[in-house]
């Protein structure tokens, strides 16, 4: 199967030889079972069949299932237009369900403690950047959305300190927004960053919380959305709370 | 057993719409309760359920409540394990959400909508105020930026009945708009209707008038929600269905880009 080429079998781990001889014996019945149902048939678990369904080049279980059954139904390239629903659905779905949730709430901590919030994206980034802001002030969350790069480096220096900056890109820190941020940190500004393309390991020191939401297919920022939402209810699960 | 949850919802009469809303939204609770018991809570036949239960490719009430009841796991739920539970709850109820958008993303709507953007005509996109905006502006950029011509943001009401009233007929106009509902956004579809314009909407699954007055609609899940007043109802399914049909869009440029080589 052309799922399975990308893995050299020597290189797997005593748990991944299990998995991988395991796939290889049940690929017809792969597409219809749960992740749950998989972890119970072989004694291991979720996150060791999820690494090693990354280990092949996906985003996930769900991506890999997609795939599997594809080639296992022999559809053509004139079905991409079919599958590109289904299949995008899938990455969301891989996406949602690995988010930390440990990290998501401490930056909802952060939101919630902060006197101070500033939210900037521009270009397609300025969308999320908006919809976030929207969320907030709605929630009686007072924040101020910044949309020009020109902005943002005027007002880097003067943040109030321990703000927090919540930062949208499409690609890594170019030197202008390492400038940017260099000068945020010295206000003692808390700066989350969520990203569409990987940053540099060196660059992520700037960032409390660097997130990573890749694209599924095009640029769209549907992950950046997902995660946005994620935020958004917890924020109103502690605002209830903080209420009843 | 499979479940056709790609039905199309013109088929769906309000009542369906209503029910299968309260399924999605409930199915946990629905998975444990009688047909008479879900009949009295939601004030429907117990025929109209089970008319639903056969357009969704089911025998009956049973194997809907089956179906419901696979949806959610770990059900033994220990003490110590119930802030993990909940954060899996938060999860899926989102996926579950874009999966049932996705669903609902009618396979023959998506074609057709994407074929007349395609077509050299001018797009004219309402933008109301709100949250709703910001779903047209995303819209607008990612036209934008596969290289679709003549689109035009109109910024307000009175603009866009302008518009209206002096373009040619045959122009598409494109309406976002979270219930539906709003009477101001669909004097605007009607008269646009009258116009000979071709409309497309955007909107939640609630049965709504928008919809039924476009020429092509596009549907996704959302829970109505408020914080005093202000509307805070998620629209993260309004930004997928969007995401999809410029995906599409795309796919169908680049194949007759090929086709005129």
């Amino acid at each position: 199967m052309k799922a399975f080429d990308r893995i050299d079998i020597h290189c797997l781990s005593d748990t991944e030889r299990i998995i991988y001889d395991y796939f290889l014996k049940n690929t017809g019945s792969i597409p219809y079972k749960t992740l749950s149902d998989l972890c119970n048939e072989l004694y291991v678990s979720n996150a060791s069949i999820v690494r090693f369904t990354q280990k092949l080049g996906f985003s996930g279980f769900n991506d890999f299932k997609f795939a599997l059954k594809e080639e296992l139904t022999q559809l053509h390239t004139n079905t991409d237009f079919q599958s590109l629903v289904p299949k995008n659905t899938a990455k969301i779905k891989d996406f949602i369900e690995n988010i930390d949730m440990e990290q998501a709430e401490q930056i909802v901590d952060l939101i919630l403690t902060n006197p101070s919030i500033y939210i900037y994206g521009r270009d397609l980034s300025s969308i999320p950047a908006n919809y976030i802001h929207t969320m907030l002030t709605t929630l009686d969350i007072s924040c101020i959305l910044i949309d020009w790069k020109e902005f943002i480096k005027a007002l880097a220096p003067t943040f109030p300190k321990d703000s927090l900056l919540i930062l949208f890109t499409n690609r890594g820190l170019t030197d202008e927004y390492k400038m940017i941020l260099s000068d945020c940190l010295k206000n003692n500004v808390t700066i989350v960053g969520i990203t569409s393309t990987k940053i540099d390991e060196s660059d992520i020191k700037y960032m409390k919380h660097y997130i990573y939401t890749p694209e599924t297919n095009m640029r769209t920022k549907t992950t950046t959305f997902s995660y946005i939402q994620i935020l958004v209810e917890l924020l109103i699960s502690r605002l209830n709370e903080k209420r009843a | 057993m499979s479940v056709n949850y790609n039905l199309n919802l013109q088929n769906l009469s309000d009542n369906e719409l209503s029910i299968l809303k309260y399924l999605h939204e409930n199915s946990e609770h629905v998975s444990h309760i009688s047909i008479q018991k879900l009949a009295s809570e939601i004030n429907y036949s117990t025929s109209t359920i089970l008319r639903l239960c056969k357009k969704m490719g089911l025998h009956g009430f049973p194997e809907l409540k089956y179906y419901l009841s696979s949806i959610h796991e770990n059900k033994d739920i220990k003490k110590e394990d119930s802030v993990q539970i909940d954060y899996e709850r938060l999860k899926s109820n989102i996926i579950n959400d874009i999966e049932g958008s996705a669903a609902f993303i009618n396979t023959e709507n998506l074609p057709l909508i994407a074929n007349l953007l395609l077509q050299d005509v001018p797009l004219y996109l309402h933008s109301p105020s709100g949250v709703t905006d910001i779903c047209v502006r995303y819209l607008e950029r990612l036209l934008f930026i596969s290289g679709r011509a003549k689109v035009y943001t109109m910024p307000s009401l009175r603009t866009t009945r302008h518009t209206i009233q002096s373009v040619e007929p045959g122009n598409i106009f494109i309406f976002i708009s979270h219930s539906g509902n709003y009477e101001p956004t669909l004097d605007l579809v009607r008269e646009a209707r009258l116009k000979g314009m071709k409309v497309i909407s955007f909107s939640s699954l609630e049965s709504n008038q928008l919809a039924d007055l476009s020429t092509y609609s596009l549907r996704y899940f959302a829970k109505n929600r408020e914080n005093n007043g202000a509307d805070i109802s998620n629209r993260l399914c309004c930004f997928f269905v969007i995401s999809q049909l410029i995906q599409y869009y795309n796919m169908i440029k680049m194949e007759a880009n090929d086709e005129s080589i």
